[in-house]
C-alpha cells in the first residue's frame, strides 16, 4: 500500500525534470532559430510583446505574493480555516483560542473532532456576548470582533509574525490566543436562567474597576445550531439581538435618577404639591400627567386623595410623576439638554475594541428639547416620550452612582484596562442620590427588594411601551456602603418594575453573594491574572 | 512546380525542433497523466483503458508533424511546440477534472483536443503559403457577419449562468473574434495612410474613414453589452487598440484609447450599482467572502494550498472551486502542480506569444502582419484576463483559458486561431536558390 505514495511522487519529479528539460530545449531552440531571421527591431510588434511580458510577470509575481506568502494575509488565514474544505488546508492545524470567563471557565472552545467548528459549554447563556463562529454563517460577536487575536495572527508586532509564519509554514499546530472576559459564568448562568421565557435583558456591573459580569439578552439562540434562529422570522423574537446593548426602550421611571441628580446639583431642596388630578403644564392643553397611584384606586372603584406637598425623598421613593413632571419644568429645556450629552445620550459607546473590529453600543436617544415644548419636557422628565434608552446605560449610570459619582467606560475583556469616562456627579450628590435609593426600598416603590443583609438601594421604572403592556425596569447596587455589584434589569412588556423586573435583580445579588461577590472591596481593582499569549506545538 | 524544388530531407531537418520539443513534452505529459491516472484509481495499477485520450494525443501529434513535414511546411516549428505542450496540458487538467470519464454524457469531449488540432491542420491546409490574404476583401462582409451572428445568438439563445448560448449549450461567441480580427485587419490595412494623419499630436483621421470604422465597430460591441459580456467587450477593444498602434505606429492611438476606458469604467462605475459592487468586491474581498467573492476566494486557497510545487496531479480538491473545470482550470493547476507548474505553463504561453509576434514582425503585406498581430494579441489578452481573475489579480471577466479549459467553442476557436498563425508564419522557403512568388 506504501508503494502508491512512492511512485506518485517519483511521477511528479519526473513530470517537473521533464518540464523543466522541455522550457531548456524550448529556449535554446528558440535562440537559434530565430537568429536565422534578421530582428525587425523597432516594429510595433516587438513593443507589444514588451508590453505583454511585463503584465504577465506582474501577474505571476501577484499570484506568488498569494500562493507562497498567503499567510501574511491574516483575513485570507481566516477564510481558509474557516471555509476551505480541503483535506490538505495548510490553516487547518491553525486552532484558535478558546474564550474564558474571570475564572477562566471555558466559555468557547475547539471542537475536538473537528478544528473548524467551536464548541460552547455555555450556549444560550453567553450566546449574545460570546458570538458564534460558523462554517456557514460566518462569525459575530467577540469571536468576529476578537479574531485575529483568537487565532494568534493580529501580526501586531513582528516576532508574533515571524512565530505564525513559521508555525504554518511548517505544518505545526499553532494556537491562538485565549480571550479572557470579565464575566463570571456562574452569574450569567442564573441571569440566563432568570430571563428564561421572557423577552429582556440583565446587566450586571462591578462599580470598582467597571468590569460586565452579567450581560444577558433574552430570547437566547443555541450558536452550535443557528439554522433555528436565523430562519425564525415575523414573530418579533428577534433571538439574535443582543437587547442589552443592542434594544432601545424608553426608560420610565429610572430616569429619575438622572433628573434629580441634576435638581440636587442645583441645589433643589423645596416641596412641591402633587395632587390626585395630576399635572399638566402650562400651554396647549394635554392629558395631565398623573402618578400610578391614581389609576390603581379608580381601578379599584375609589379615590385617591393624591400626595399633597412633598419633598424630593418622598417623591424619588414614591416615583411620583407629578413631583417629576413638576421637576423637569422648573429645571428647564437647556439645562436637561446639556445635562442629557454629559450622561451619556446620543454618544456612542464602544462594548469592545477587539483586534478585529469593535462591539458597538447603540446610542441611548435624547431628542433636544425646544422652549416652548413644555408638554414634550414634561413627558421626558419622567423618562417617556421620544428617548430611548440601552439596558446598559442604565446600568453604568447606576454604577457611577455607586462609585460616588464618577463613571468609568464598560469593559468586558480582562486586558482592556479600566478607563475613566468622566465625572457625573459631585461626591455629595452622589451620596444624597444613594441614600434616595435607599429609601426607595425601605419605604417606597421598590419595598420588596428590602431584605436583610442584602442592603440593595434601587429604583424602579414602568416605561409606557407604544403597544402591549409596559416594560418593566428595575435598576439597583448592593450593599450600600461598600457597593460591589450595580445591576440593570429591563423585562419587556413585564407590568410594574417592582412585579418582574425586580424579583429577577434579588434572586442575582444573591447569588452573588452567595458566591462572595459581594464581599470584595469595592475601589480596589482587582488584580486579574495577567493574560499571555501562548503557542503549544505539537508534533 | 516551384513547391516541388524543396527537399523533403531539408523540411525533416528544419523542423527537427518541433518534433525533439514534441517527444520531451510528450514524455513530461505522460509523466503527469500517470500520476492523475494512478492518484485517481488509488493503487498503481489503473484501468489502462483510460489511457485512451493520451493515445489519441500522441497519434495527433505525430500524424500532424508527418502531414506537416510531407506537405513541405516551411511555418515556425516553435510556434507549434508550444502549441502542442499548451493542448497536451490542457488535456492532461481536463482528464484530472474528469471531463473524459466515460459515463457522462460528454463522451465526445475526449475527442475535443484532437479534433481541434485536425481543424488547426486543415486551415493550415487551407490558408498557407500566403493564401490568407483571400480574407483581405472580406473584412466588411465579416463585420457584418459578426453582427448578424450576435444578433442570433440574442434572438435564439437563452441565458445561462450570466451569458448567453445557443441550444446545445453552444457559445458561438467566441468565433466572433476571429471574425471582428479580420475585419479590424483588413479595414486598418488598407486605411492606415489615412490614420495615421495626425493634427496637433492628436491622431484626426478623415471622417470618411473614421465613421464606417466607428458604425462597423458599434454595431457588435452594442451586441456584446445587450450579451452582457463583458469580458469579450473588454478583448475586443483592447484588440482594437492595439491594432490601430500596429497599423500606424502612433502611441497616442493607446493614449487615447486608455482615456476612452477610462472614462468609460468611470460612467459605468458611477450609474451601474453591479459593476460598482462587482468593483469593490475585487478591491476587498473580504467584505463578502460567502456570497459575491466565493469563487476567487476558493481559488486563492487552492493556489495557497498548492504552495510551490503543488500537492501532486490528482490530490487536490478541484470541487471546492464553482466552475474548475473552465474559468477556474489555473487555480487546479495553481493547486496541484504549485507556483512552479504555473511558471511553466506561463513559460510555454509567454513563447507561444512571443514567435507569435514574432512572426508578425516578418510579414511583410501589413493586412497579413495586421491579422498576425490581432490573433496573437487576442490570444494574450484572453489569458492574461483569465489568469488574473483567477488570481484576483483583474477583476472576474468570466473568460476562459486558451488550449486548457473545458468547453467546446472556446477550444474550437483556440485552435482555428492558432491554424491561422500557423498559416501566416510561412515564408521563403529555407532552401537557397528556391525563390518564389506566394502563390495568389
Amino acid at each position: 500500500m506504501c508503494l502508491l505514495p512512492l511512485v506518485i511522487s517519483s511521477l511528479k519529479i519526473l513530470f517537473f525534470l521533464l518540464a523543466f528539460w522541455v522550457v531548456l530545449a524550448l529556449l535554446y531552440y528558440g535562440r537559434t532559430v530565430a537568429s536565422e531571421k534578421p530582428a525587425a527591431a523597432g516594429s510595433p510588434a516587438r513593443l507589444i510583446f514588451r508590453i505583454v511580458w511585463i503584465l504577465f510577470v506582474g501577474v505571476y509575481l501577484y499570484q506568488g505574493s498569494w500562493q507562497l506568502a498567503g499567510f501574511a494575509r491574516p483575513a485570507f488565514m481566516d477564510f481558509m480555516r474557516t471555509y476551505s474544505r480541503r483535506p490538505n488546508n495548510p490553516a487547518k492545524e491553525l486552532s484558535r483560542g478558546r474564550i474564558l470567563d474571570r475564572n477562566g471557565v471555558e466559555l468557547a472552545r475547539n471542537n475536538p473532532s473537528d478544528n473548524r467548528l467551536r464548541t460552547y459549554p455555555y450556549g444560550r447563556a453567553f450566546c449574545h456576548l460570546v458570538g458564534y463562529l460558523d462554517p456557514m454563517f460566518g462569525l459575530s460577536g467577540l469571536e468576529a470582533a476578537d479574531s485575529a487575536f483568537l487565532s494568534g495572527y493580529s501580526l501586531a508586532s513582528r516576532d508574533e509574525f515571524d512565530r505564525f509564519s513559521r508555525n504554518i509554514l511548517d505544518h505545526h499546530r499553532a494556537e491562538g490566543n485565549d480571550l479572557l472576559l470579565t464575566l463570571d459564568a456562574r452569574l450569567q448562568k442564573t441571569a440566563a436562567d432568570l430571563l428564561k421565557n421572557r423577552r429582556g435583558a440583565i446587566v450586571a456591573i462591578r462599580p470598582g474597576d467597571s468590569a460586565l459580569l452579567v450581560l444577558a439578552s433574552a430570547p437566547s439562540f443555541d450558536p452550535e445550531n443557528l439554522d433555528t434562529p436565523l430562519s425564525d422570522n415575523g414573530t418579533g423574537a428577534s433571538p439574535l439581538l443582543n437587547r442589552a446593548v443592542q434594544g432601545l426602550y424608553p426608560p420610565g421611571s429610572t430616569f429619575k435618577m438622572v433628573v434629580a441628580a441634576v435638581a440636587l446639583e442645583q441645589g433643589f431642596s423645596g416641596q412641591l404639591d402633587c395632587p390626585a388630578g395630576g399635572y399638566a403644564p402650562p400651554g396647549p392643553v394635554h392629558r395631565p400627567i398623573r402618578d400610578h397611584e391614581f389609576y390603581e384606586y379608580k381601578r379599584k372603584g375609589e379615590a385617591w386623595t393624591g400626595w399633597g406637598r412633598i419633598g424630593l425623598d418622598e417623591a424619588f421613593a414614591r416615583s411620583s410623576n407629578v413631583f417629576f413632571a413638576q421637576l423637569g419644568i422648573k429645571l428647564g429645556s437647556a439645562l436637561l439638554n446639556e445635562k442629557a450629552q454629559r450622561f451619556l445620550f446620543n454618544e456612542q459607546l464602544v462594548l469592545f475594541e477587539g483586534s478585529s473590529g469593535s462591539l458597538l453600543v447603540k446610542p441611548s436617544t435624547w431628542p433636544a428639547l425646544h422652549e416652548h415644548e413644555l408638554n414634550t419636557l414634561a413627558q421626558q422628565s419622567i423618562g417617556q416620550g421620544a428617548m430611548l434608552v440601552t439596558p446598559l446605560h442604565m446600568a453604568l449610570i447606576t454604577a457611577a452612582i455607586a462609585r460616588d459619582g464618577e463613571l468609568y467606560y464598560p469593559r468586558v475583556a480582562v486586558r482592556t484596562p479600566p478607563r475613566l469616562h468622566s465625572r457625573l456627579m459631585s461626591h455629595a450628590v452622589a451620596a444624597q442620590l444613594k441614600h434616595l435609593m435607599r429609601l426607595t426600598v425601605e419605604r417606597g416603590t421598590a419595598s420588596a427588594a428590602n431584605l436583610p443583609g442584602l442592603a440593595i438601594a434601587g429604583k424602579t421604572g414602568t416605561a409606557q411601551a407604544s403597544e402591549g403592556e409596559d416594560h418593566s425596569w428595575f435598576v439597583c447596587f448592593a450593599p450600600l456602603d461598600r457597593p460591589a455589584l450595580a445591576i440593570a434589569v429591563l423585562i419587556e412588556h413585564g407590568g410594574y418594575g417592582a412585579a418582574s423586573a425586580l424579583p429577577i435583580a434579588v434572586e442575582l445579588i444573591r447569588k452573588a453573594k452567595q458566591l462572595g461577590l459581594l464581599e470584595q472591596d469595592t475601589f480596589s481593582q482587582q488584580p486579574e491574572a495577567l493574560h499571555k499569549p501562548q503557542v503549544k506545538k505539537k508534533k | 512546380m516551384a513547391q516541388t524544388k524543396i527537399k523533403i530531407r531539408d523540411i525533416w531537418s528544419f523542423r527537427r525542433p518541433e518534433r525533439v520539443l514534441f517527444a520531451w513534452s510528450f514524455l513530461a505529459i505522460t509523466a503527469g497523466y500517470l500520476m492523475a491516472l494512478m492518484a485517481k484509481a488509488g493503487r498503481p495499477s489503473p484501468d489502462w483503458r483510460e489511457l485512451m485520450p493520451l493515445a489519441v494525443y500522441l497519434a495527433a501529434m505525430a500524424g500532424m508533424h508527418v502531414v506537416l513535414v510531407l506537405i513541405r511546411f516551411r511555418g515556425d516549428p516553435l510556434l507549434l511546440a508550444a502549441v502542442f505542450f499548451l493542448a497536451g496540458f490542457g488535456m492532461l487538467a481536463q482528464f484530472r477534472i474528469g471531463s473524459f470519464a466515460v459515463s457522462t454524457a460528454e463522451k465526445l469531449s475526449s475527442f475535443a483536443f484532437p479534433a481541434g488540432m485536425a481543424l488547426m491542420l486543415i486551415v493550415v491546409l487551407l490558408f498557407r503559403n500566403g493564401r490568407y490574404r483571400i480574407f483581405r476583401p472580406l473584412a466588411i462582409p465579416c463585420a457584418l457577419a459578426s453582427a448578424a451572428l450576435l444578433a442570433a445568438i440574442l434572438v435564439w439563445g437563452r441565458y445561462y449562468r450570466g451569458a448567453v448560448f445557443l441550444p446545445g449549450n453552444y457559445n458561438p461567441s467566441d468565433l466572433i473574434k476571429i471574425l471582428l480580427i479580420i475585419f479590424l485587419s483588413g479595414f486598418l490595412a488598407r486605411r492606415r495612410r489615412d490614420l495615421e494623419q495626425t493634427a496637433g499630436g492628436l491622431p484626426a483621421p478623415p471622417a470618411h474613414v473614421l465613421i464606417p470604422l466607428f458604425i462597423l465597430w458599434c454595431i457588435p460591441m452594442g451586441l456584446l453589452v445587450l450579451q452582457r459580456d463583458l469580458g469579450m467587450l473588454v478583448l475586443m477593444n483592447v484588440v482594437l487598440i492595439i491594432l490601430l498602434f500596429a497599423a500606424t505606429g502612433r502611441v497616442s492611438y493607446v493614449v487615447l484609447g486608455v482615456l476612452c476606458a477610462g472614462a468609460l469604467l468611470a460612467v459605468m462605475f458611477t450609474f451601474s450599482l453591479h459593476s460598482q459592487a462587482r468593483f469593490l468586491v475585487w478591491l476587498d474581498p473580504f467584505q463578502d467572502p460567502t456570497g459575491k467573492s466565493w469563487q476567487v476566494l476558493q481559488s486563492l486557497s487552492a493556489l495557497y494550498s498548492g504552495g510551490l510545487w503543488g500537492v501532486g496531479l490528482g490530490e487536490g480538491s478541484p470541487q471546492c472551486i464553482p466552475i474548475a473545470s473552465s474559468d477556474f482550470i489555473y487555480a487546479v493547476i495553481g493547486e496541484e502542480l504549485g507556483f512552479a507548474g504555473c511558471g511553466i505553463v506561463l513559460v510555454f504561453y509567454l513563447v507561444l506569444f512571443y514567435r507569435g509576434y514574432h512572426v508578425a514582425a516578418g510579414i511583410r503585406t501589413p493586412f497579413g502582419r495586421l491579422l498576425a498581430t490581432g490573433i496573437v494579441t487576442a490570444l494574450a489578452l484572453q489569458t492574461l484576463l483569465n489568469i488574473g481573475g483567477v488570481t484576483k489579480a483583474l477583476p472576474l471577466t468570466g473568460i476562459t483559458l486558451p488550449f486548457i479549459s473545458h468547453g467546446g467553442s472556446s477550444l474550437v476557436t483556440t485552435f482555428l486561431s492558432a491554424g491561422l498563425l500557423l498559416a501566416l508564419s510561412e515564408k521563403e522557403p529555407p532552401v537557397r536558390g528556391a525563390k518564389k512568388k506566394p502563390q495568389k
